[in-house]
């Protein structure tokens, strides 16, 4: 009997070898930003995309029209941008770059909101096109000022590295984690990123000189892209395949001559 | 677990009980007290039976039957390689078994008594090498009034119009799969002294007698109880061959991510050229090929899984205007109709008069070009019906073992390799390996050398390996070749094909190639 509780408790508490999702804690904020979405900042910045910006661009007076708005004194603003460290080489005050940093990680958490590979079936999640697509459609309504984001988030400077190019591929990572397409554990994790990384840039470029209709071009470009990216690699696949089959059956046809003899 | 085991383990229980239980026993450690418990429980477990059952159940599973030749796989090669063991002065002595899953003595062996009035769907083309070692070596008599021997092949590009012509009088035959097994199987009833057919039977399990001894024999375990052990295992159990996989032979390729479309064609008129009729469309290989009277057989790759479904689908009236169509249409043209037939937005009328329209407009452009030819010399004899339930589908794909034999296995046929079927190769090639197996174990026989042993099979392994490779090679390429629209592509396969044409010596080594000459 007491042999049975044992193995009964024992079975019931064990805990498997492999990190599983239930035993870490949810992080408190949305990783990188440092709040999440029930603070303050979190208000004053969401407020500011939605409304402001489409109308100022990214400057700090979408930043103030929102903190006015909200009935904030505009002296927060210097407490928005204190996590950034001020640019030493250009003119962008550390606000809008917490305001640019808070539009790609925000609109990124947004994407993949409601989806759960872990318990989802693989074939019920969306399409990598399909996200793709989606994450266009969210700068619809900041069209107009996709080419001063753009110039802000490519200049050189230690924006570009230490938050831009990051944010970019946690975005295509979360696009192929989130969607149906088949994941790896090689070098063609890597390859594979970089691919719908190069395909979503490319597409946001198009967008930011896009005068057709509601972006339908852009869209149109993205899917194509996307299409001869996956389709690359699709060659390379094949290719390397190959490689290995003619290898081995190299080895296999001399092995074949030797047994001659 | 086998039987020796068991006996063994209900003896030793009974003389644990008969042991003395006195003082000793008290001076036994904790660890075989508690081996004396397992084996009393044990013990009880067993005395609930009667004695006798219990090593009756043992006995049942205890002796496998021996024997010097398991085949697994009632198909072309595993029939053609038992009729070639016992029809062989030097095997014929071997005692063979032969093991299929499917219904081999009443669905096949029926059908050379009684043949259906129309042709099967699984048609081949065999070359003149393996009919004669079919009809002259092993002396089997085929159906012949069931093949079509047919003089040449005329093969065009469904981008350009570079074509090949090969012609040579009975260069192939065409002759259905079950004519072949039902054909051996007739010739194996002269032989059944030490010939043993279980058929509508699996394989269960595959072990080695000693487990650490890879020369030890092969145990086989059959779903209907029965156990063999064997000499020698032979796989010709196809693609997914369980003895292939038992022998841990690694087999390398990949599916073409295309299906292969079969059925059987009544043509409006007996064909004026009885020749074969092959188109390389981008979506795959299309071919139309002569059986006897006004019949042919269709073999149709059709590029991805959902143009095949449709084509299964089509009702017969549009699925023959769509062959018909397939050897004189653009692509282009070809790809509008699967379209439409898709949406279900093209009724047969309508299918029917769009492609009369586009076939003589394509007809016109070449008399205007100054081509007085006939029809019939370029394009094949029209199709007027499909033979109910024989279109059937199938996933193609390329795979080559790395060997094909192992200590007491060995493998033919598919299960060895597999391949497109454009070149019609798949089932010659096995006929070969079948060829070179039995002749290399003739050799050991005469050499008194054990059958099972890699010093017999692998002359046989050697003598194939390069040969199939290239085979499979070539067919593997012309796929690839042939697979693209690509400009610079289809610009030089059209140029290569348009100068092999005119070019005799190649021509002649194609035909060789073909013919299994070489």
């Amino acid at each position: 009997m007491l042999n049975r509780s044992i193995l009964k408790k024992g079975l019931f508490s064990y805990r498997s070898y492999h990190p599983s999702l239930k035993e870490y804690v949810k992080p408190a904020t949305l990783s990188p930003l440092t709040y999440n979405k029930e603070s303050v900042q979190y208000k004053i910045l969401s407020n500011a995309l939605t409304k402001w910006v489409p109308k100022h661009g990214f400057k700090e007076k979408a930043i103030t029209d929102s903190l006015n708005e909200l009935g904030f004194s505009s002296s927060l603003l210097s407490v928005i941008g204190a996590s950034n460290s001020p640019a030493i080489f250009r003119s962008i005050s550390p606000a809008v770059m917490e305001l640019i940093k808070f539009q790609l990680v925000s609109k990124r958490y947004e994407l993949t909101e409601n989806l759960c590979p872990d318990t989802t079936p693989k074939n019920e999640l969306p399409s990598l096109e399909s996200l793709l697509l989606k994450r266009l459609e969210m700068d619809k309504a900041i069209g107009k000022q996709i080419p001063h984001l753009f110039a802000e988030l490519a200049t050189p400077s230690s924006f570009l590295f230490d938050v831009a190019l990051p944010e970019l591929h946690r975005l295509s990572d979360d696009m192929i984690y989130f969607s149906n397409e088949k994941d790896h554990h090689d070098m063609a994790w890597y390859t594979k990123r970089l691919g719908v990384s190069c395909a979503y840039v490319s597409s946001k470029l198009y967008m930011a000189q896009d005068n057709s209709r509601d972006f339908e071009d852009t869209l149109s470009f993205a899917k194509d892209k996307l299409h001869r990216i996956m389709k690359l690699g699709e060659y390379y696949n094949n290719t390397e395949e190959y490689a290995w089959y003619m290898f081995m059956v190299s080895t296999n046809l001399v092995r074949a001559r030797l047994a001659r003899s | 677990m086998s039987s020796r085991t068991m006996r063994v383990f209900s003896l030793s229980s009974n003389c644990w009980n008969l042991q003395p239980q006195g003082n000793k026993g008290r001076k036994r450690t904790n660890k075989n007290l508690r081996g004396q418990m397992m084996l009393s429980r044990t013990r009880t477990v067993a005395s609930k039976y009667p004695r006798l059952l219990v090593r009756q159940l043992a006995t049942v599973k205890a002796a496998p039957k021996e024997t010097d030749v398991l085949i697994v796989g009632g198909g072309p090669a595993g029939l053609t390689f038992a009729t070639a063991i016992k029809t062989s002065p030097e095997l014929s002595h071997l005692s063979t078994t032969l093991v299929d899953a499917g219904d081999i003595k009443n669905k096949v062996g029926s059908f050379y008594d009684n043949p259906p009035d129309y042709f099967t769907n699984r048609v081949v083309s065999l070359t003149p090498k393996s009919l004669n070692f079919l009809e002259h070596h092993l002396k089997v008599k085929l159906m012949n009034e069931r093949i079509q021997p047919y003089d040449g092949l005329y093969i065009t590009d469904g981008c350009t119009p570079a074509t090949l012509d090969l012609e040579k009088d009975s260069m192939l035959y065409m002759i259905e799969i079950l004519n072949i097994q039902s054909s051996l199987l007739k010739k194996m009833q002269e032989h059944k002294h030490g010939l043993k057919l279980i058929d509508q039977t699996k394989v269960a399990n595959i072990e080695y007698t000693d487990p650490k001894d890879p020369q030890s024999w092969p145990i086989v375990t059959l779903d209907n109880g029965e156990v063999f052990k064997t000499r020698l295992l032979v796989g010709a159990d196809g693609f997914n061959s369980p003895v292939r996989k038992f022998s841990g032979i690694h087999s390398r390729g990949w599916f073409y991510n295309t299906f292969g479309l079969v059925a059987t064609l009544k043509l409006e008129t007996p064909p004026f050229k009885i020749r074969g009729w092959q188109r390389f469309l981008p979506t795959g290989p299309i071919a139309h090929l002569p059986l006897p009277g006004n019949n042919a057989t269709l073999v149709w790759s059709t590029g991805g899984e959902a143009l095949s479904r449709l084509l299964m689908s089509l009702p017969a009236e549009q699925f023959t205007t769509l062959v018909n169509a397939a050897f004189i249409l653009d692509d282009a043209d070809m790809q509008f109709y699967y379209k439409q037939l898709s949406k279900g937005e093209m009724t047969t009328e309508e299918l029917v008069k769009d492609v009369a329209s586009r076939k003589e407009q394509v007809l016109e452009s070449l008399n205007d070009a100054g081509d007085d030819m006939f029809v019939d010399e370029h394009y094949p004899p029209l199709v007027s019906d499909v033979v109910e339930n024989t279109r059937a589908r199938f996933p193609l794909k390329f795979s080559h073992a790395d060997t094909y034999c192992t200590d007491r296995i060995a493998l033919v046929g598919d299960a060895a390799h597999t391949t497109h079927p454009l070149a019609g190769q798949g089932l010659n090639m096995g006929q070969g390996d079948v060829e070179a197996l039995v002749s290399a174990l003739e050799k050991a026989s005469m050499r008194g050398l054990d059958i099972g042993s890699m010093l017999s099979l692998e002359p046989f392994w050697a003598d194939r390996y390069p040969f199939n490779l290239t085979r499979l090679g070539m067919a593997d390429k012309l796929h690839k070749i042939y697979h693209t629209n690509f400009e610079p592509v289809v610009a030089l396969r059209s140029l290569g094909l348009n100068l092999t044409n005119m070019i005799p010596p190649i021509k002649d080594r194609i035909m060789d190639t073909l013919t299994g000459k070489y």
